[in-house]
């Protein structure tokens, strides 16, 4: 949260198609900036250990709620998720303006997981969101406690269209909700499969492979996958298949 | 019009979802329905553009919208289509030859890695993440073994991380000869093809000496590298140093001045650097917008500090400026190179903290304590304190990421691992869309996706 800009900073806001927006940016990190200068005189009177980072300890001062951890100098949040998009919308206008990644994590076999200064139980999963602020070079990281019996997060595909096929990923294989997002279907897995694979009680080996009808493991062969349909297609339109293997371009 | 235009700026960066539910087709209100593409003429205009993955063009919006429906076409571009590069499959809609909408659709070469992981040890984890992006294995080694260094808080040598530095350079200047020659082939430079394989073979021959293997190498373990450099080394980098520039600058000859290439890749794809910010978009691809932006400066890793190098930029944002910038990025990993060959310190090549590093063959028929280790190391594997950490490293694609949660066991509780290429197929959308069927072919090339680790 310096004043200093790198040429990075510069040339994204100069070829933003959308200068309105870095304005509003540009005010925001004013704002955080100041918040930053309360927390560091509000720490002083409060009882829980003060985070290391003005960053996170301007977090903490404005949400009361979530946690920080800061294990090998590297920032995390713990949140729960109704504040995901809030916090989410000013770290963006704050510069994290890149959402490089978000994954989920199953802690089934690890409840007694280190949380830092998060109050609330564990959880079942997590939503775990990495940003980078490209202003003044940084990285934070978002952990999201999902809760087993309702596994459902609010989106981020508003606030950084990345994050939407990674939340489609994330709903894949864990089977968490992203409430809001605007296409939450399948994206690694066929469209038929059941279950999500990466959850730890998802065994793993136990789901019988048939390559022919009636060759399965255990003499009951799974449906076979429905074609994926273009039901998208108005009445009129044509759909074309293109041949698998084009003949003017190597064979693969 | 205007109206629609004001509803866009306003909506586009709130938190809020901005289109309501009512308005969404059928199948995206299911949480598990079908990949498909929704209904042009019963679509909202922003969630049009939502899906198309452009976030600032209301001219192109308008044209969709009004796009009439029984003059469209949706081919199916893959998943065996050659031009694709590997098993990446686009739905394309087009109106005569112009592409209107395009929606990826992946995990054709899913095989569950990340799951994968989870069974293996942190000694046997390398072996995985190398067969990601298998154009850049090392690279992929080199992200996995940092997270675990940092969650051991191991130190590695210094000649160690040299070498890890020299063979990630010579890897990204190999993966940009492939994308060189991939790139060349699908526009119908055959020459180029041959060249960029040609070039590449140098460096491979060496990764084999180095490493016994030509790609998956399983080199850039964690605690150091496998092995040290081979007797020679030295001969063998100063002639890729001194062949591939030359060779290099003979093939550009064939392309920099040639009319058609120029009109084939200039103005072709374009990504404004917004755009790519927004769609999480790294590396090359990033850099051809302008923006310096390259980790190995901004968050350096494995020693790149001590290095001098520059970061290429282009202001073009279209194909032509991501072939300029890969073409300087191979001139600029050579110069890296060259600093390997001339300040390569001696010393270990990996760690000597006996828990992490296997005792030398010798040593295991004099002790027994050698023995004891050298068994659990390679049965067992070594515990990794409990934590979670997230490492990334700029491979020849962009900011590839290992997220690694360890629980005080000897094999990695979750790691996830962040590849650019993900990313970059999302994106494809926004860059086709406009243009014309066959320049779709250019910008999958220019994307340079490697499916491997896009499906992971």
């Amino acid at each position: 949260m310096t004043d200093d800009q790198t040429p990075a900073s510069e040339n994204i806001h100069k070829r933003s198609p959308s200068p309105a927006c870095a304005e509003v940016a540009a005010s925001a990190a004013e704002d955080a900036q100041e918040g930053a200068q309360g927390a560091e005189v509000e720490t002083a009177e409060n009882a829980l250990p003060s985070a290391p980072d003005p960053l996170l300890a301007a977090l903490v001062e404005k949400w009361p709620d979530i946690g920080w951890a800061f294990p090998r100098g590297e920032r995390v949040v713990f949140l729960p998720p109704h504040l995901l998009q809030e916090v989410a919308e000013q770290l963006r206008l704050d510069g994290f303006e890149m959402c490089v990644d978000l994954a989920g994590a199953d802690y089934l076999d690890y409840w007694d997981r280190d949380m830092g200064s998060w109050q609330g139980e564990p959880t079942r999963y997590e939503v775990v969101v990495n940003l980078v602020n490209m202003k003044t070079p940084g990285r934070i990281r978002l952990r999201v406690p999902i809760e087993e019996e309702d596994a459902v997060c609010p989106t981020l595909a508003f606030i950084w269209p990345s994050a939407d096929p990674h939340e489609r990923e994330v709903f894949d294989l864990y089977g968490i909700r992203f409430d809001g997002h605007p296409d939450l279907t399948r994206i690694l897995m066929p469209d038929d499969w059941e279950g999500h694979p990466l959850r730890k009680d998802y065994g793993h080996g136990s789901i019988p492979v048939s390559f022919k009808e009636g060759n399965s493991a255990v003499g009951v062969a799974p449906p076979a996958p429905a074609p994926v349909t273009f039901k998208g297609l108005g009445s009129k339109a044509q759909s074309v298949h293109s041949r698998p293997v084009e003949p003017q371009k190597e064979g693969s | 019009m205007s109206e629609a235009e004001a509803e866009l700026g306003a909506t586009i960066h709130t938190s809020q979802p901005v289109v309501p539910p009512s308005l969404l087709a059928p199948a995206t209100r299911t949480s598990e329905g079908e990949q498909e593409m929704m209904i042009p003429g019963k679509t909202h205009r922003v969630e049009m553009a939502r899906q198309m993955g452009v976030i600032s063009s209301a001219e192109w919006e308008e044209a969709l919208y009004e796009a009439p429906e029984d003059q469209t076409m949706i081919v199916n571009m893959g998943p065996q289509h050659p031009a694709t590069h590997g098993v990446l499959r686009l739905m394309v809609e087009l109106d005569g030859e112009q592409v209107l909408r395009v929606k990826p659709v992946i995990g054709y070469l899913h095989t569950g890695m990340e799951k994968t992981a989870e069974n293996l040890t942190y000694v046997q984890g390398a072996t995985n993440v190398t067969r990601m992006d298998y154009l850049a294995p090392l690279h992929n080694e080199l992200c996995y073994s940092l997270a675990v260094e940092r969650l051991l808080e191991v130190e590695v040598p210094e000649r160690a991380e040299w070498i890890r530095v020299l063979m990630c350079e010579l890897n990204r200047v190999a993966s940009h000869l492939v994308w060189f020659a991939t790139g060349g082939m699908d526009l119908g430079a055959t020459t180029v093809m041959i060249h960029g394989f040609r070039e590449r073979e140098l460096i491979l021959a060496f990764f084999e000496k180095v490493t016994g293997l030509r790609m998956n190498t399983d080199y850039i373990r964690p605690g150091g590298v496998a092995a040290d450099l081979p007797d020679g080394w030295e001969e063998d980098v100063a002639e890729i140093v001194d062949s591939i520039p030359k060779r290099v600058a003979e093939s550009r000859e064939m392309l920099d001045d040639n009319p058609i290439f120029r009109r084939r890749t200039q103005g072709i794809g374009l990504l404004t650097p917004g755009e790519a910010v927004a769609l999480g978009v790294t590396g090359p691809l990033l850099r051809a917008t302008g923006v310096e932006w390259d980790l190995r400066k901004v968050f350096p890793y494995s020693g790149y500090e001590k290095f001098d190098f520059a970061v290429p930029t282009h202001s073009g944002c279209d194909v032509w400026a991501r072939y300029q910038v890969r073409m300087a990025e191979i001139g600029e990993s050579l110069k890296i190179a060259v600093q390997c060959l001339e300040g390569m310190p001696a010393g270990d090549y990996r760690t000597q903290d006996k828990k992490v590093t296997p005792p030398p063959r010798h040593r295991i028929d004099q002790s027994m304590e050698a023995l004891i280790h050298h068994f659990k190391l390679y049965t067992e594997g070594f515990k990794v304190p409990p934590g979670e950490t997230y490492q990334a490293i700029e491979s020849p694609r962009g900011e590839l990421g290992c997220y690694l949660v360890a629980d005080g066991g000897p094999k990695a509780y979750r790691q996830h691992t962040r590849a650019p290429s993900f990313q970059h197929v999302h994106a494809m959308p926004t860059m086709m869309a406009g243009g014309l069927i066959a320049d779709a072919v250019l910008v999958i090339a220019a994307s340079d996706p490697i499916v491997g680790e896009v499906d992971r």
